[in-house]
């Protein structure tokens, strides 16, 4: 009996309270920097790709909507020679991004996606390629990890030691 | 192995684990989940890496027990041990964070990520968290060559690759160096991997130290990759694959196991072999053929582009490298008396010689060959013919060690500790060669010869054996050396054996009669029917003897189906001498010649020439070019063995089907879908057999009225109109109803691969009555006889094939029972392919060629005289198949010209080890023509080499591989620099080969054709 009330008196609450209904497209509402929206692909500090093409936001994603190949550059990075989003197929889930482990996949605040034409809806590389490093400013997957590639040698990581002398004779 | 069962106790649980193995190999066989690192199921337990801890415990009333490592504690009855108790787990957890410590940040970027053992086995010990704060030890890594990438940073130390590169495969140049945190494993100073066996270190390595390079220059995922159960085309061994696909390229090949045969391991010719597949030779397109439809070929094209040979001749040569079916269909199209096996004479002879020797010898498998105590090989390098076969025999050799160890009660899987005890001690390998092998160094003799040399000393032994059985009766006259020599020396007079000859068949002989498991293995690559014959009497006369265990017999034949072809071959097929011959006869009106996957590697140019003219119209069908493919009026593209279906037959007669990965572009289709598309208009000739051939009935066309959209459909087709097609293969089609997934259930990027072509996601492609989907959906592979993959809940990596073995090193779970076809001895009808009747003269009449006996002296002649010689082509794993030597990879790590001469020889040329010559080699042939080949090439000295004798890597035209004669001079500078000029450039342009294969693979990957229907033409 007091639930019904306190019901009834929650409802009549709200007539009071105000809209969160906003006149879109005039009036936007505020997205949260964190919010899952269009997908983009982050560059490091230093404006190189983030993207290492590991297929991981590729297996994560439960709608398979990710496609991409891998190459190895003359510099030894590697990075997608193809990306592809079908945002017609996408969810905005948001797994990729939680999968990623370079910080290259984000989702943005960006929720327009409209389209006439579904085939627009498929997005490459060269439209999910941002210029900056989005939500995590300074990391750079290639300063943790152990490979070698161009302006960064074998024991110039972050907490490397330097290449052991195999040829050295101390223990 | 699994007779001997007793109870153990896991965790209470009672199982029945086998006392043969480790408590690892148990544990694992009844499908638990116990992470390890350094054990590995065929070579055994070092416990070196300390993480298959487990707490056994004393008896029921024992709570607190003790940790011991799983692979190397014996399985005893009644034994009590724990996987999940507290103190064993958390010890395999600290056992991974320790490994972890140094471990890089890699996995995003590791070719091995999503397949890792070390990931499979840090998940499975519940690591998750990385403690360690202070910094990571670092390697700088070496070049391996073009096939093997290295990452050293990576390492976990479990000693497993140098324990197969070294121990198991018998590699040289590949070791481990440093100590404690800085132990390093790599060669002395980088450079290529010598062992033929290099590309296993990509599966034995439990991280991503060795990677496949030439699957990461092209990447995907393992679960990406949509992949099928293949055979290897390469050898006659008929390894199992699993090949990997994805967008519409193949990317890699995996072991595929089979414990029969490849079991764990595979060469480097059949790992990167494959690459012909992507290649730039690579036929895509038909030539020769009008097409109406800007769309695609149609079977209306095709039948108007044959509409005028409507029953018409045709001469049909088959090959040794395309299926079982497509052979046999050609054989049926163009008719029994009209087929060719692409063999000449000599081969013809060999096959003669083969067939018998098939048929009364059943050939072991590898397996069957790890058993053996007893190896003699006879003229044929099968460490480069035949790798994985010589893998095995490598395995077989240790069997003295193994035995010696289990005299004192230690079981064959305590790796250490056999070879510990084993030393150098090695069952006898006896090697009978033209060249050096890579199996030399194991070898209790080896020795060099000329074939026909071979042959006499295969005589001696022969006869030594029907000797053995009057003379030599007593015990005591076997162990009496002398007497044995003597006996031996008496029959060796008339056959003109040298001492060490002598003393060689001698050790052979005496090793014979202790062997209890001996094998003999030869092969045909000597193309010398002769010596066939005369092992075939050998073996007859052991037969008739009851001293010695009769030994198995294996040929081992060039290529992945030479078997298969010769169970179809049949009196009335043609050399190709015959088919030049046939052509060139007025009254055959022939309109000319279908070559099916046939490159005719022994025509010279000439003689492809004169087919050419002699051929009306010439159809070649193949999946690469070579030069009968660029004068061929008609080509059509075919199927690799990874777009197809079909079978092989492997040296033993074993036929293995290997399945279509993925369908092909058209108009590429299998061959015996192009011979469907043209049987209909050429007319399929009915062949039952011998007798009624000559009826008129069977010549006249049947009316095909099926159409044979699926291999089953053909075998059905074949089934029905041959009597004599094998019913095995059918029955084996049939075994199987359910659908199993290609690809595996994670696969990604679905409805985004094709998107950029269409954003309506096509259907997946469909085949009937196949019993593999291209998709994801399909019964788990556990269930399939014939598995595309290997994974398993936790188990990514290849290592999980332990969860479908019915116990470690056994049977898979659902495995099919092998087929085994006939052999027709039918060839050997033909007078022609008969050798002239052996008798114990036709030794004394070969003294006519007397300098090839090796004891004419050469020193005698003056220096400018040139040696009269015999020269053998060095096999080699990468190039002496010709499919697997379109891979660039292994074009790039080609060798220089080499040539092996005795000191002999050397001294009159005056020339040194590894000085560039010049050489000669000349002949006047019976038209009294002089044939002659100069080469420039590096001089190499081996010291037990005959006089008569040279061998070399490069090739020589056919008619100099008889006695020729040789000359040597020091090359001048100019010569040489222009060779290497030469040289270089074919290097440089294998580089850019492989750059360009990967610059069209790339753009291939966005054009991923859209088939909805895997048959031939037409399917939409």
């Amino acid at each position: 009996m007091f639930s019904q009330f306190r019901t009834m008196w929650l409802v009549l609450k709200h007539t009071f309270t105000k809209a969160d209904t906003v006149q879109y497209p005039e009036e936007k509402p505020y997205l949260a920097p964190r919010y899952r929206g269009r997908i983009v692909l982050t560059r490091d500090p230093d404006g190189e790709e983030r993207c290492v093409a590991c297929n991981l936001c590729a297996v994560a994603c439960p709608v398979d909507c990710i496609a991409l190949q891998q190459v190895i550059d003359d510099d030894g990075r590697k990075r997608a020679d193809f990306f592809r989003i079908n945002f017609s197929r996408c969810i905005l889930c948001g797994f990729c991004e939680e999968a990623c482990p370079t910080y290259a996949i984000q989702l943005t605040p960006d929720v327009e996606l409209a389209e006439y034409e579904r085939q627009n809806l498929v997005y490459e590389k060269e439209h999910l390629l941002i210029n900056g490093p989005g939500k995590y400013h300074d990391y750079s997957f290639y300063q943790q990890s152990g490979i070698a590639i161009a302006g960064k040698n074998k024991g110039q990581a972050e907490q490397e030691r330097p290449p052991i002398d195999i040829k050295g004779l101390m223990p | 192995m699994s007779e001997n069962k007793v109870t153990i106790f896991i965790d209470d649980v009672p199982y029945q684990l086998s006392t043969d193995d480790n408590l690892l190999a148990g544990v694992l066989s009844e499908k638990l989940n116990l992470p390890y690192f350094c054990w590995h199921p065929s070579m055994g337990s070092v416990g070196a890496c300390r993480q298959c801890a487990v707490t056994q415990f004393q008896d029921e009333a024992d709570q607190r027990g003790r940790i011991v490592m799983a692979c190397i504690t014996p399985v005893t009855d009644g034994m009590r041990i724990s996987i999940k108790n507290k103190a064993a787990s958390e010890f395999r957890e600290q056992v991974i964070a320790a490994m972890m410590t140094n471990h890089p940040h890699d996995c995003p970027v590791c070719a091995e990520g999503g397949e890792c053992h070390l990931q499979d086995m840090t998940a499975m010990t519940g690591h998750s968290v990385r403690e360690y704060q202070g910094t990571k030890r670092t390697f700088n890594n070496q070049y391996l060559g073009e096939l093997v990438g290295h990452e050293m940073n990576r390492c976990i130390t479990c000693y497993r690759c140098t324990r197969f590169y070294n121990d198991y495969a018998g590699g040289k140049d590949f070791g481990v160096y440093g100590s404690k945190n800085q132990v390093y494993f790599g060669r002395q100073t980088g450079g290529a991997l010598e062992s033929e066996f290099s590309g296993n270190l990509v599966e034995v390595c439990p991280t991503g130290v060795f990677t496949n390079k030439v699957f990461s220059s092209h990447y995907t995922r393992k679960w990406d990759l949509q992949s099928a159960p293949s055979v290897c085309s390469h050898c006659s061994v008929g390894c199992n694959l699993s090949i990997g696909e994805r967008y519409g390229s193949v990317r890699r090949v995996m072991n595929r196991y089979n414990p029969d045969i490849n079991g764990y391991f595979l060469c480097d010719r059949g790992r990167y072999g494959i690459g012909f597949v992507n290649g730039e030779q690579r036929i895509r397109q038909t030539n020769g053929i009008a097409q109406q439809s800007p769309v695609a070929l149609t079977k209306l094209d095709v039948a108007k582009a044959f509409s005028h040979f409507r029953q018409k001749q045709f001469i049909g040569i088959g090959s040794a490298r395309a299926s079982l079916e497509a052979n046999f269909y050609l054989k049926n199209i163009v008719g029994a008396e009209n087929f060719s096996p692409g063999y000449n004479d000599e081969e013809m002879k060999v096959a003669a010689q083969h067939t018998q020797l098939l048929s009364a010898n059943k050939p072991p498998s590898l397996i069957e060959i790890e058993q053996s105590d007893f190896v003699f090989i006879i003229a044929e390098d099968i460490s480069q013919t035949a790798p994985r076969m010589a893998l095995s025999v490598r395995q077989a050799l240790r069997n003295a060690a193994n035995a010696k160890a289990a005299k004192i009660g230690i079981p064959s899987w305590q790796d250490s500790a056999v070879r510990n005890i084993g030393g150098k001690l090695l069952s006898p390998l006896f090697s009978l060669q033209s060249t050096t092998t890579k199996l030399d160094d194991v070898a209790e003799q080896a020795i060099l010869l000329s074939v026909t040399q071979i042959s006499r000393c295969l005589a001696v032994l022969e006869e030594l054996v029907n000797h053995g059985n009057i003379e030599l009766r007593s015990i005591e006259n076997i162990v009496n050396e002398k007497s044995l020599l003597e006996v031996l020396n008496n029959l060796a007079e008339k056959d003109q054996l040298t001492k060490l000859e002598q003393s060689f068949i001698a050790s052979v002989y005496k090793s014979l009669r202790s062997a209890k498991k001996p094998l003999f293995i030869s092969g045909i690559s000597a193309v010398s029917a002769e010596l066939l014959a005369r092992l075939a009497s050998v073996m007859t006369a052991l037969k008739q003897q009851q001293e010695i265990t009769v030994p198995q017999l294996i040929i081992v034949p060039p290529s992945s189906n030479s078997v298969g072809l010769l169970s179809i071959v049949d009196a009335q097929s043609l050399s190709i001498e015959q088919v030049l011959a046939q052509l060139n006869e007025p009254n055959k009106a022939y309109q000319g010649l279908i070559l099916l996957e046939q490159e005719l590697t022994t025509f010279s140019n000439t003689e492809i020439t004169k087919l050419r003219s002699l051929a009306k119209s010439l159809i070649v069908l193949d999946h690469s070019e070579h030069r009968l493919s660029r004068i061929a009026d008609i080509v059509l593209p075919v199927a690799a063995v990874s777009e197809g279906d079909g079978h092989y037959v492997n040296y033993q007669g074993r036929a293995q089907k290997f399945v279509q990965v993925h369908p092909p572009t058209l108009p590429i289709q299998e061959s015996w879908r192009w011979l469907d598309n043209i049987a209909d208009i050429i007319g399929i000739k009915v062949v039952n057999d011998e007798k009624a051939l000559d009826e008129k009935q069977c010549l006249q066309s049947v009316a095909k009225n099926i159409k044979c959209q699926s291999l089953r459909q053909l075998h059905q087709f074949f089934i029905e109109t041959y009597p004599q097609w094998s019913k095995l293969l059918i029955e084996s089609d049939e075994s199987d109803e359910k659908i199993t997934a290609r690809m595996s259930h994670r696969a990604s990027g679905r409805t985004a691969q094709m998107a950029n072509i269409s954003v309506h996601e096509a259907k997946t492609t469909q085949k009937t009555d196949d019993n593999f989907s291209f998709s994801m959906e399909g019964r788990s592979v556990k269930n399939a006889s014939d598995m595309p993959f290997a994974w398993a809940p936790g188990w990514n990596s290849n290592q999980a094939i332990s969860q479908f073995q019915d116990e470690i090193n056994g049977q898979l779970i659902n495995h099919k029972s092998a087929v085994f076809i006939s052999i027709p001895k039918t060839i050997t009808n033909n007078p022609h392919w008969q050798l002239p009747e052996q008798s114990q003269s036709s030794f004394s009449q070969s003294a006519e060629s007397g300098t090839e006996s090796g004891t004419e002296k050469i020193t005698e002649k003056s220096t400018n005289m040139p040696a009269l010689v015999t020269y053998v082509q060095q096999k080699h794993v990468y190039f002496s198949d010709w499919q697997a030597a379109l891979t660039p990879e292994f074009q790039m790590q080609a060798q220089s010209h080499k040539i092996y001469i005795n000191a002999d020889i050397a001294k009159q040329a005056g020339v040194q080890k590894g000085q560039w010559c010049h050489v000669n080699f000349s002949l006047t042939n019976k038209k009294m023509q002089l044939i002659s080949q100069s080469v420039i090439s590096q001089v190499n000295i081996v010291n037990n080499l005959p006089n008569s004798l040279v061998f070399g890597n490069f090739a020589l035209c056919q008619p100099l591989l008889s006695t020729v004669e040789m000359s040597i001079t020091l090359a001048s500078e100019q010569e040489i620099s222009d060779y290497l000029v030469l040289f270089n450039h074919n290097i440089l342009q294998a580089k850019k080969s492989k750059k360009a294969i990967l610059a069209k693979l790339k753009e291939q990957d966005q054009t991923i054709p859209i088939r909805l229907f895997s048959g031939g033409l037409n399917d939409g």
